[in-house]
């Protein structure tokens, strides 16, 4: 059976480049957004959910265990809101957490559940540089990848004598639609304080996850890696 | 239902008692202590157990139930101290969710 792998957020950007990346690598793939699927692929299962809503997602890892198994976990689905703390609303702050930190709490929980019982899986979390740049305009985005970060290293203890693995990744700005959104000069700004002066690409994050879910990473766990040199 | 719910429990906690060597979980009935005081599982195989039982359920009932959420933790009594008690949650969800 062809190894199997979970990734949230996969209508576009980041997250459909994975699920094509690891679909053209023999991967069985399962992903979701709120929309309907932009993959066709014999290998690929689409589902149209909300990822902070517990039902549909225990249902979706669910399934989608008994069907190929799951090897790997890939947290991408996030949503931001560039605005000024003072001009935020708690609405959008809640919609942000649920979506940041719920969501993939809920997916960890349950593929972590099923992992434990076939001999262990490896987790990936995408976080971002802005948690280690304290980004102004970035306060919620930034307060909710910290917690995701946290969440990865608490996780990490937990579902270590599991045999599951959890790690994150931080990507310094790629063109997407996340970022579509972040005015030229902000960009660039914020590409001025990274070590390796340039935007990334999907290129630079493959080799990453590519790393984190195979076996040569097996004494790697808690660990978030920002991309483009970035550090505290 | 309670039946199949108990030999649900009874297969998962033959194979916990496996991989954990757990010793008490011989011969399993509705009064075996699972969880809380005098308990034979420690956390972990509780966590095991759960996860072990929501597939079970699933693959029984095709129907996903989520067991350790709020209301089994908020509980005075844990529904997950004797096998008995587990299977009359479980059932308890299995209805909800008709």
């Amino acid at each position: 059976m062809a190894n199997s792998m979970l990734i949230t957020g996969t209508s576009k950007g980041l997250g459909k480049a994975m699920a094509d990346h690891y679909l053209a690598q023999g991967w069985q793939v399962a992903g979701c957004s709120r929309s309907d699927a932009t993959i066709e692929h014999p290998d690929y299962q689409h589902y149209s959910l909300d990822v902070a809503d517990e039902k549909a997602v225990t249902a979706m890892v669910r399934e989608v265990h008994a069907a190929h198994g799951l090897d790997a976990l890939i947290n991408n689905a996030g949503i931001a809101a560039m605005n000024h703390l003072l001009l935020s609303s708690a609405g959008v702050a809640r919609q942000i957490m649920e979506t940041n930190v719920i969501g993939p709490f809920l997916f960890i929980r349950e593929a972590a559940k099923l992992m434990q019982r076939s001999g262990g899986g490896r987790i990936v979390n995408f976080t971002t540089v802005a948690v280690p740049l304290d980004l102004e305009g970035e306060a919620l985005y930034s307060a909710s990848k910290a917690a995701l970060e946290s969440l990865t290293r608490v996780a990490a203890r937990e579902l270590g004598p599991m045999d599951i693995l959890v790690n994150s990744i931080g990507p310094c700005p790629i063109p997407t639609d996340l970022t579509r959104q972040v005015p030229k000069e902000k960009l660039e700004a914020l590409i001025d304080r990274q070590a390796l002066k340039r935007a990334g690409t999907v290129e630079d994050v493959f080799p990453v996850v590519d790393f984190l879910i195979s076996p040569k990473s097996a004494f790697i766990t808690g660990q978030t890696l920002y991309l483009g040199g970035v550090f505290h | 239902m309670q039946d199949t719910i108990n030999q649900l429990i009874y297969t998962s906690l033959a194979d916990l008692a496996e991989d954990f060597d757990i010793p008490g979980l011989e011969n399993p009935d509705p009064e075996t202590r699972l969880y809380g005081q005098k308990s034979v599982l420690d956390s972990m195989a509780l966590v095991a157990l759960v996860a072990d039982l929501e597939g079970r359920v699933r693959e029984a009932f095709g129907k996903d139930v989520i067991l350790a959420d709020e209301r089994a933790m908020s509980r005075r009594l844990t529904p997950f101290a004797r096998v008995g008690t587990l299977a009359d949650y479980i059932e308890e969800r299995l209805k909800e969710e008709s």
